[in-house]
């Protein structure tokens, strides 16, 4: 069945000369880390979660990324003010009720409920903790975080919330999130990483490890607007088992700099999952997304699709990578970045990926970087609009399609309203 | 009254001079039709009186009672009262007709008042409702995104949707009957009509005569060359329909003798 290998490219760059590049590299050379020394975690508690003792222990010592490692080529971290920052003695998460039979609780508790057994079998599964020196800490040193258990069968008749808060006061804070939707189960779970409108540095490290079992349905919204001092390194993957259904739309507004790795992996035949999102970028802002899409179960399908819009000096990366194993026949991969610049000094790099090991699939992958277009101003403005409300409604139109993929209209509403006040920030 | 003046308009594109000192006088309560073969400047004038950044103007002068025209960016000239409707109209993806007219309605109220809370849901919708069934429009346009996806005809339509909403006081009209049928250039025409009056001047650029059948011209120009060469009523749209533009400015001067 070669012929049914389609593998199409799209690599549009015709309106975008300097400020942008798209290419494939799988480079591997000796790296030079971007920083040395150790986080400061003198405060630190006691290790209570499982793994944690190790997890400490493999972190000390352990380098930072440098700028050969193939994740990290884009994002350097040399600016990264390590020195200023020190562990905090808690990290504040706010989580909304749930009902019943739901667990929703801070992780320790949560691994003391009846369904703790099963919960410490999930923990530092999907993401180890040696996996990055931002893994290690998130996992030894993460003061809060939650874990939410959906029973088999159970479907929650409302929308979960959850908010981590990350205080802009020289500190290291950090979570970890684990989401268990259980055989059957469906949830849908928003979950906000706030600021606090400090003006000193922070650093969050987080670890979020999503279980979609059998047959299960988990539709997470993830908004982070963290403050523009705040660091944030994330490793966030999710298993999606057979015939389960993962709708995962994610919104990037704040940082200093991020760096997020986000994964999926199709482990049961018939899964599914989308993958949408968007980020907004200003100032001096620099957001980094690692994607990652595994099939490794026969008809599985994935769909990631990201649009970028930036301002002023900012800089996008997207690093997306479709991996189909020999197993994983009839299988449905899509990955496509829009980048739209709306200012000559921001810059965006969109690197997509493939590697198929079977014949039997379509996958197809596309990245476009693009100014904005000037015939679509002039006809916005031939009806009367100014130039920045012209230029409001085509990014907003632009990001319609993300914002659709949230079920909450309200939540719609609110995330239409945070794109235009960012687009009204001066840069 | 309103006036539209254009006098010894020079226009050129990347330093090529395209329109050649070209004059005209509109007023409200006027259509007007110009009429030319293709590559003769008419579009290049219907982007110009709407300011498209391209096209240069080295000499001569657009006033519209008197302000100048040239002076303003093009929401200025709309807020002004000007409107074109596209021959081509961009696509905004995401963007709704009703969210985009709606925007385009609060953009020149906010211009006439700062202050102003901008037009009332129900009065918007009642006054979009209105205007699509008018233009046997589905309803279900309003929430469609604007001109993505639309055929030529629907975006011809949706143009006129669009003049109908804004009520400007001139509108051109750049080839709204290119590649239409029958039925939608009846539809075009029908939009025209209900917008003619003492408070409107309309100037319908085209290249065919059939459109004219359906709106009555109370003025018809010839343009060749970059220049207006005849100036006369509808009898100059059914010379051009019987003879075409071969030899037009000829038999013209023929005539006039």
């Amino acid at each position: 069945m070669a012929d049914n290998k389609e593998i199409k490219e799209v690599i549009d760059l015709n309106s975008a000369n300097n400020g942008a590049s798209v290419y494939i590299s799988n480079e591997q050379a000796q790296s030079t880390p971007y920083l040395s020394g150790e986080f400061d975690v003198t405060d630190a508690l006691s290790p209570a979660l499982p793994g944690q003792a190790e997890a400490r222990a493999l972190l000390t010592g352990m380098p930072f990324p440098g700028n050969k490692d193939e994740a990290w080529r884009k994002t350097s971290l040399r600016e990264l003010p390590l020195a200023q920052l020190s562990l905090a003695s808690n990290t504040r998460v706010d989580l909304g009720n749930a009902p019943e039979g739901v667990v929703f609780l801070p992780v320790a508790e949560a691994l003391r409920s009846p369904h703790g057994k099963l919960l410490k079998e999930k923990l530092n599964r999907l993401v180890p903790a040696d996996t990055d020196k931002f893994t290690a800490l998130a996992a030894g040193y993460a003061q809060n975080g939650f874990v939410l258990y959906v029973p088999p069968n159970t479907r929650v008749p409302h929308d979960l919330t959850a908010a981590v808060r990350i205080r802009e006061n020289g500190t290291i804070q950090n979570s970890r999130i684990l989401v268990v939707v259980d055989r059957g189960a469906d949830v849908t779970l928003h979950l906000d990483l706030l600021g606090a409108g400090g003006d000193q540095p922070a650093l969050h490290a987080s670890i979020v490890e999503v279980f979609v079992e059998d047959n299960a349905r988990l539709h997470l919204v993830e908004t982070q607007q963290l403050g523009r001092g705040t660091w944030h390194f994330s490793h966030e993957k999710a298993a999606v088992g057979a015939n389960a259904l993962l709708d995962w739309v994610y919104f990037a507004f704040g940082s200093r700099l991020s760096k997020s790795f986000l994964s999926v992996a199709l482990t049961g035949k018939g899964s599914e999952a989308h993958l949408d999102g968007l980020s907004i970028t200003n100032g001096g802002q620099h957001l980094d997304l690692d994607t990652q899409q595994d099939h490794l179960a026969p008809h599985t399908i994935s769909n990631l699709n990201f649009k970028a819009a930036l301002l002023g000096k900012s800089r996008s990366v997207w690093q997306g990578m479709i991996y189909v194993d020999p197993a994983a026949v009839q299988t449905d991969g899509y990955q496509t970045s829009r980048n739209l610049l709306l200012d000559d000094r921001a810059h965006a790099d969109a690197i997509p990926g493939l590697e198929i090991k079977t014949d039997d699939v379509r996958c197809s992958h596309g990245a476009t970087i693009s100014h904005v277009d000037e015939e679509m101003i002039f006809y916005l403005k031939s009806r009367g609009l100014d130039d920045h409300t012209a230029r409001e409604l085509i990014v907003n139109g632009f990001f319609e399609e993300i914002v659709g993929k949230v079920r909450d209209e309200a939540v719609q509403e609110s995330l239409r309203a945070h794109i235009s006040r960012k687009l009204a920030q001066e840069n | 009254m309103a006036q539209l003046e254009i006098n010894n308009l020079h226009v050129s594109i990347e330093g090529s001079e395209i329109i050649k000192g070209l004059s005209l006088v509109m007023r409200t309560g006027e259509i007007h039709a110009i009429m030319g073969p293709n590559g003769t400047g008419k579009s290049t004038l219907a982007y110009t009186l709407m300011g498209h950044p391209n096209y240069e103007v080295t000499a001569g002068s657009v006033t519209l009672d008197g302000e100048d025209v040239l002076a303003m960016e093009p929401n200025e000239r709309a807020l002004a009262g000007l409107f074109l409707a596209f021959q081509y109209p961009s696509a905004v993806p995401g963007v709704s007709i009703a969210n985009f007219l709606r925007t385009a309605i609060n953009s020149k109220r906010r211009a006439l008042d700062p202050d102003d809370k901008g037009i009332a849901l129900l009065d918007f919708r009642r006054l979009l409702i209105d205007n699509m069934n008018r233009l046997k429009v589905s309803q279900d346009f309003a929430g469609r995104y604007l001109n993505d996806g639309f055929s030529g005809g629907e975006k011809k339509r949706v143009e006129v949707l669009q003049m109908l909403t804004l009520q400007p006081r001139f509108a051109i009209l750049d080839e709204p009957d290119s590649g239409l049928d029958i039925d939608a250039i009846k539809i075009v025409a029908d939009g025209v009509n209900l917008m003619r009056g003492e408070n409107f001047g309309g100037l319908i650029i085209t290249h065919y005569q059939r459109i004219l059948n359906y709106v009555t011209p109370d003025f018809v120009h010839v343009m060749l060359g970059g220049r207006i060469v005849a100036s006369g009523g509808a009898e100059l749209a059914l010379d051009l329909e019987e003879n075409g533009y071969e030899g037009f400015e000829e038999r013209w001067a023929q005539k006039a003798r």
